[in-house]
């Protein structure tokens, strides 16, 4: 508790407070922009830093980190341009909502789940960190091979109409996700002689080009009267719903608020897997499971509660175990160890003060977001009053400026342009491209984690599936997600032939 | 076009591009580093291409047994004029540059989108290639695609 004490006296402080309604003010606008991102911002930030006291710079960094997973969905909800893999989750139920002329309560979803999800996170940190940090060390490979394997069951769940049609779209994904090198031996894969290839694809590339690009040529496609060119029906600034709206969704906030604090704790997992393992589990347990994916609000809930609980989950192996999760982790604790601090086992014995503040910092940034969001969300929304015909031309430059900002190759630039032209037809013959992205961003940690799982059970298949009494369980899980809803949908057929008969 | 015709399309390419890849990975250089448990670098695809040959087929299936409705008519010249558009947008850039690929991109493309005025859309045009330009080379320090003949544009 002394700690908890000595955080809040750190950082509740007009000079503090400033300097996070700054960094997260900056971080909304960097996570809104296509192909900047998160990393990215925190990098242009980190020099600003270097002259800052303790205190300030880890709550500077760590305000630009959580604003800007939170801006990617801005972008996502208004003009379908998701700028990280996570906010493409959160664009599935929010562009519908947007197309709906409810931007205004889209918005505000997005930002209370958000919001919840981080505090939600900071709060289970404060009183377990040590606790899940013991945990999260138990996850090895064939551990994380049974999360992925869980995850990519909200294939079936969000494959719109035909789940084989999801399941081919996903395999589009994974396919994809094995270019280049193999992660194990090094060997090139499906380069066909192309030098660029060996690099593998750039998955934000896809992403502007599945999502942005795609409905960039949808929308050419309609225009069949001067009708089609005017603005989007929006309101403008943001609209929080009813607080019983809220109750009605209060198991998918928490659940996914759990699950995103939990994944984020593990090593090398990431937001991507904890958004993607919470909608699925919307989608299979929700109160509004059949809406999701046509502009539900109970899908914002599950991926950005998720998402932004995964920003304190990931504070867990970074700052207590030294093991920086993802990219965004390790230049965070590049950040923190310029100014001193060498995270790591003995951080938590020896300084534990230093990751409290952390989590203090972290629960004060979460509740500057919702006051600057609701700020700046008025200037957001008048985007939609541009005329579609304006907007979707500016989002085709977008997508081309994020495709290349990202890496600064111009492969990328027509990586998203096939990409666009693909999503196009897909969309067209009736496959969505939702399960292609969740194949693209899994693939490579499935194809890891079960190769790694195979050579450490000696390629005993039995081992992999009942050899662990976690990932046995979270197995068990992949078996009841996957059959459950065959098996209820035959008793119901059953059911109905029956009293049919009688 | 019926949505089972398009079914049946959709599942030969497939089916095609499935057997294409899976004889890809029969190569000798797929067979380079096993890791001694037979999962080397074809495992895994070779496990994705018999998943895709599948689904193909399955989605043929599903396009012999339901004919379904036609597919929504679309306004096929203007989203191939815009497609095609796109592509001159994103080859050129490498060539030209930003700042002169997306300029004249903006200036055909509204007006291919039917929005007829005339002075906003070269203002429009002009202030947000300039605008994203400026914003990225020197704000954020991403240098944009530049042209054979300026520094900087």
């Amino acid at each position: 508790m002394e700690y908890i004490l000595a955080g809040l006296d750190a950082v509740i402080n007009f000079r503090c407070i400033a300097i996070i309604a700054a960094g997260v003010f900056y971080g909304i606008i960097i996570g809104a922009l296509p192909g900047l991102g998160t990393i990215l911002g925190i990098i242009i930030i980190l020099p600003i830093t270097y002259s800052m006291e303790m205190v300030p710079s880890v709550a500077l960094v760590l305000a630009v980190y959580c604003s800007a997973m939170y801006g990617g969905s801005i972008a996502a909800v208004l003009i379908n341009t998701p700028g990280t893999p996570a906010a493409a989750a959160t664009g599935m139920d929010g562009y519908p909502m947007t197309m709906k002329g409810k931007s205004d309560y889209a918005l505000g979803w997005v930002t209370v789940a958000s919001v919840f999800g981080g505090l939600f996170s900071t709060f289970v940190l404060l009183l377990a960190a040590p606790q899940i940090a013991s945990i999260a060390l138990k996850f090895g490979p064939v551990e994380t091979f049974a999360l992925i394997c869980l995850a990519m069951t909200c294939i079936i769940t969000v494959s719109k109409g035909s789940v084989v049609k999801g399941i081919s779209s996903a395999i589009v994904g994974l396919f994809l996700a094995t270019i280049g090198g193999d992660p194990i031996t090094g060997d090139m894969r499906f380069t066909f002689g192309y030098f660029p290839l060996t690099g593998g694809i750039n998955l934000i590339a896809v992403l502007m080009g599945m999502f942005a690009l795609s409905e960039v040529f949808i929308q050419a496609a309609s225009i069949n009267t001067k009708k089609d060119t005017g603005p989007m029906k929006a309101k403008s600034g943001m609209r929080i719903a009813p607080f019983a709206e809220w109750w009605m969704r209060k198991g998918t906030l928490i659940k996914s608020a759990v699950i995103g604090t939990f994944i984020g704790a593990l090593p090398g997992t990431g937001s991507s897997l904890a958004v993607f393992v919470s909608y699925g589990e919307a989608k299979r347990a929700g109160t509004f499971r059949d809406k999701l994916g046509t502009g539900e609000p109970e899908g914002l809930i599950a991926s950005e509660a998720a998402n932004n609980a995964v920003c304190g989950g990931a504070l867990i192996p970074t700052l207590a175990l030294g093991i920086p999760g993802d990219a965004e982790s390790a230049v965070i604790m590049s950040a923190l160890i310029i100014q001193g601090i060498q995270p790591g086992v003995r951080l938590l014995v020896d300084n534990p003060g230093i990751i409290y503040t952390a989590f203090v910092a972290l629960a004060v940034i979460n509740i500057c977001m919702l006051f600057i969001a609701y700020l700046t969300s008025f200037a957001w929304t008048r985007v939609l009053s541009i005329p579609r015909s304006v907007l979707f031309s500016l989002v085709t430059i977008f997508a081309l400026v994020g495709s290349y900002g990202v890496r600064g190759n111009q492969f990328d630039i027509l990586v998203a342009l096939f990409a666009g032209i693909l999503g196009f037809f897909i969309k067209r013959a009736g496959y969505s491209v939702i399960p292609l992205v969740i194949g693209m961003v899994l693939g490579p940690m499935l194809e890891l984690s079960m190769r790694q799982s195979l050579i450490i059970t000696d390629g005993n298949i039995m081992t992999l599936f009942v050899g662990n009494p976690i990932a046995t369980f979270i197995f068990a899980l992949v078996i009841v997600f996957l059959f459950g809803p065959l098996l209820l949908s035959w008793r119901t057929q059953k059911k109905d032939a029956g009293s049919i008969a009688k | 076009m019926k949505e089972g015709t398009s079914n049946i399309i959709s599942g030969s390419t497939i089916i095609i591009i499935g057997i294409l890849l899976l004889l890809e990975t029969t190569k000798a250089q797929y067979a380079g580093m096993e890791d001694g448990l037979g999962t080397g670098p074809s495992f895994f695809p070779q496990v994705l291409m018999i998943g895709f040959i599948l689904t193909g087929t399955l989605t043929i299936f599903n396009g012999i047994k339901h004919k379904g409705n036609f597919l929504p008519r679309i306004n096929w010249p203007k989203v191939l004029i815009f497609i095609s558009l796109t592509s001159v947008l994103f080859f050129s850039v490498s060539r030209l540059g930003f700042l002169l690929s997306a300029f004249p991109f903006l200036l055909v493309a509204m007006w291919v989108m039917e929005f007829r005025k005339k002075l906003w859309i070269f203002f429009i045009s002009l202030g947000f290639s300039l605008c994203s330009w400026y914003l990225f080379n020197f704000v954020f320090e991403i240098t944009l695609p530049t042209s054979p003949w300026f520094i900087y544009v």
